[in-house]
């Protein structure tokens, strides 16, 4: 079962979409900020990080460069509100792969996660 | 696929109870800000910011469009302030406030499910004002950069690089990619093609530049002309890894064309001139490709098991109906547990030394002892920081005091100090009616204050703490005190007492005249309340959850309103200490350190045993001996005692124990109405091994040798 590691601040959106997920057969784990997100990269190794980029502690951006150094293979996709566009391209220079825009569609971010984790 | 998104109660609870804690962080951020206006910490401002763009996301999922706009609105103003574009002004905070205001109001409607008719046009307008107090706002409408431009002019070093890398044998070619008009980031996109594409070759010249993608300024396509050693098919497979994107022109660069400028026609040339055989054909129709994962394969493995992995959480929300519905279901455990003790009984009786009835006895012990701390756990977990509820009482101060034209400092103490649940939802309007009489009518007027030799600002101090086996909760002003002839002429005016019985009261028996019935209701009270209570409204809702309240005034200096809550229920954490064998547990509130001490270190002041700390004098007190317990036989004193050092209000006393165990949280339960209230202990608890342990009342303990410690300073000095 593919591993998704689900990074947001927001708990509402965290369980929205780990629900969304684990529906369709992915196994998700969560966490809140990018610190733990780094942590959990390395502890978890998921196949695929949906990484929030506002956050708390430490940003997405910031994270997903650390994770990038970590495991040059990663793959990030970030979750992004609209309006973010200059943050998500900094995201993309970091190494992330794609984006998905909150708030999202099931069908996209379903698209966006199998794209990356084919099945 | 896609089933999940329709919206569930359980989402809407998880919303409401996220965007509770919010707006809290909000509203504390803006008071925040607002005390620190001419420095403001961009810490402040960043969480206000995330709280905002939290709640954004979270509203437009809910598909509250009304709160998603207004949360992006504000988001841009606080963009703003984050950036220094605009500094904290006094129409900034009132707008933020007012933003806040509208967003409760928005939440509510979401809990309630019942549309509030609230017109955001005002707030929305205010927010605009602000952000149009600098340069252009959002970047909604994206800069008309590509349209129909074609590839201009190379300038010079654009022609050399062309030229040095075809002379290495790398081939030239165009493209034209179109974004796709229902792309949410359509310059993300860009973007990605612009990096597909540098990854494997290298960007001679783009419309628009990388620079101005990046600015967000992009616009129907993207035209490239780049270089590469790959073939055509891995450019347009490479190009097609980037969603929302579609490949209208992918064909080498004609060095015949003239470098400069081709017009649309040759555009549509060039496309034509797809290389057969090339994937790139199929490319060049122009219409936008979908979206790759429009039509992801079928989904595997639906319905297998889920496992879900939540490493990352340590709290989860219950909701408090929950919670209610265990007690309930504990209380029957233990009502079934009564019963089979009483069948228990009886089989010992019938069938005496029988082996089942011994295991059954047993069993039934242990499922005693399992209910007891099931029960336990579950009061516990009905605890919350009275943070909760004092974290809305700054906002309502400041409001008050605005209206009423005071300036007041507010404190607040002991936020962590925890109760129960349904404890503090009780207790909310009553302390906000205190808090509210407090600014209203304890504290006077600047100019009165002055005139009383006081600061201009009055002082309004709410503090949680623990006292023997309650919570009191203290609302405390500097005002000019609640005068005990005015409260007897008052009362007699409004016909509540005679004229002859009200002077006869003593002047604490007057005073204690503001919680009868239709003493205080004035109009102001019911503006700002918006209802009509009066004091003893307060009382009665106080006494309703088996808590008190009481008034200690001095004219001229000020009034304590003292609100005395139960703590059947109530959690310490605690030092536990050892002594003859039996556990008792010092709350860790109010404990100053432990230390071991050489018994020939203790000196002798007046009959009572001291011990000097840092020059200080600190009076002892054997627990044991304190308590009468009883040495076993032999018993030898240690050439090092243990002690623990605890203060209440400033004034410290060592207590001798015997040792030390360590420290944790309990629970406190009273000692029940056939022992009475004993000095010195406030509670006991049970510990996790069932053994019963002694809750110490530090500050009675303080209090029985305090006299004697004020004349120990003195003779120590």
């Amino acid at each position: 079962m593919p591993k998704i590691l689900l990074v947001d601040d927001a708990a509402f959106m965290r369980m929205r979409c780990s629900k969304l997920l684990t529906e369709h057969g992915f196994e998700v784990a969560e966490a809140e900020n990018g610190q733990e997100a780094i942590a959990m990269y390395q502890s978890y190794q998921p196949d695929l990080v949906l990484m929030d980029i506002t956050m708390p502690v430490m940003d997405g951006i910031t994270a997903t460069r650390e994770i990038k150094n970590i495991d040059p293979d990663a793959k990030v996709v970030m979750v992004s509100a609209l309006g973010q566009q200059t943050m998500v391209i900094e995201a993309i220079k970091a190494g992330a792969k794609d984006f998905v825009v909150k708030p999202f569609e099931p069908e996209k971010i379903l698209a966006t996660v199998r794209k990356f984790v084919g099945e | 696929m896609g089933s999940g998104f329709d919206i569930t109660a359980e989402d809407i609870r998880v919303f409401l109870d996220e965007a509770e804690e919010l707006l809290q962080a909000m509203e504390a951020g803006i008071l925040r800000l607002e005390s620190e206006a001419s420095d403001p910490d961009p810490e402040v401002i960043q969480d206000i910011f995330r709280a905002a763009h939290t709640l954004k996301g979270s509203s437009a999922t809910l598909g509250h469009q009304s709160m998603a706009e207004l949360t992006h609105a504000m988001e841009n103003v606080l963009d703003r302030l984050r950036k220094g574009k605009v500094s904290v002004t006094t129409p900034l905070v009132d707008t933020l406030f007012r933003c806040l205001d509208v967003l409760k109001i928005f939440k509510d409607e979401i809990a309630t499910g019942e549309p509030a008719a609230v017109n955001t046009d005002e707030v929305m307008r205010e927010l605009a004002a602000l952000e149009g107090t600098a340069d252009s706002a959002e970047p909604a409408a994206p800069a008309p950069a590509g349209g129909d431009v074609a590839l201009p002019a190379l300038t010079p070093e654009q022609q050399a690089k062309l030229e040095q890398a075809q002379a290495r044998g790398l081939k030239a070619y165009q493209a034209q990619v179109a974004l796709s008009p229902e792309a949410a980031m359509p310059a993300v996109r860009a973007f990605q093609a612009l990096l597909a594409v540098a990854d494997i070759g290298q960007i001679v010249l783009s419309v628009p530049t990388q620079e101005e993608v990046e600015n967000d300024q992009v616009g129907a396509d993207l035209k490239l002309l780049f270089v590469t050693g790959e073939s055509v098919e891995k450019v347009h497979e490479v190009l097609r890894e980037v969603p929302e994107i579609a490949i209208q022109v992918l064909a080498p660069y004609q060095p015949s064309l003239p470098a400069a400028t081709p017009g649309p026609a040759e555009e549509v040339a060039a496309a034509a001139m797809a290389p057969p055989a090339s994937g790139a054909a199929q490319a060049a129709t122009g219409a936008p490709q979908p979206a790759p994962g429009a039509a992801p394969p079928a989904e595997s493995n639906s319905g297998g098991p889920v496992r879900t992995t939540r490493s990352g959480l340590r709290t989860v929300r219950v909701d408090v109906e929950v919670l209610d519905n265990l007690m309930n279901t504990v209380g029957e455990l233990v009502i079934e547990r009564t019963r089979l003790q009483q069948v228990l009984s009886r089989l010992e009786v019938e069938r005496e030394g029988d082996e089942l009835s011994q295991v059954m006895s047993s069993a039934l012990a242990q499922l005693g002892r399992l209910t007891g701390n099931l029960q336990e756990e579950i009061q516990r977990a009905r605890m919350l920081p009275v943070e909760n509820l004092f974290r809305k009482f700054p906002r309502m101060i400041r409001d008050i005091a605005h209206k009423a034209g005071k300036e007041i400092n507010f404190i607040v103490r002991g936020e962590e100090t925890e109760l129960d649940r349904s404890v503090i939802e009780e207790i909310g309007d009553p302390l906000m009616h205190l808090l509210r009489n407090a600014v209203d009518h304890g504290i006077e007027s600047a100019e009165e204050r002055l005139a009383a030799g006081k600061p201009a600002a009055g002082t309004v101090i709410l503090e949680a703490f623990h006292e023997e086996n309650h919570i009191i909760i203290s609302v405390r002003d500097d005002g000019r005190g609640v005068d005990p002839e005015k409260i007897r002429a008052s009362a007699v005016r409004k016909g509540i007492i005679s004229e002859e019985a009200a002077r006869r009261l003593s002047d604490p028996e007057a005073v204690n005249l503001i919680w009868a019935p239709g003493f205080s209701t004035k109009q102001e009270v019911s503006e700002v309340s918006g209802r009509g209570v009066g004091l003893d409204v307060v009382q009665k809702n106080i006494e309703r959850i088996n808590g008190s309240v009481e008034i200690r005034s001095t004219v001229g200096q000020g009034t304590e309103f003292r609100v005395k809550l139960p703590l059947t229920l109530a959690i310490i954490r605690a030092l536990q200490v050892e002594l003859v064998g039996t556990t008792y547990c010092i709350p860790l509130g109010s404990v100053v350190e432990t230390d071991r001490i050489p018994t020939s270190e203790i000196q002798t002041v007046r009959q009572r045993e001291v011990i000097v700390k840092r020059g200080e004098v600190i009076p002892l007190l054997r627990l044991a001996e304190a308590f009468g317990l009883q040495r076993p036989e032999g018993y030898e004193e240690p050439e090092e005692i243990f002690v623990v050092i605890v203060a209440v209000m400033g004034r410290q006393i060592g207590l001798v124990v015997d040792s030390l165990i360590g420290e944790g949280d309990v629970v406190i339960k009273p000692l029940g109405r056939f022992i009475g209230e004993i000095p010195g202990i406030s509670g006991a608890t049970i510990m996790g091994d069932g053994d019963v342990a002694i809750i110490l009342d530090v500050s009675s303990l303080v209090d029985s040798v305090q006299g004697e410690a004020g004349r120990l300073e003195t003779v120590a000095q």
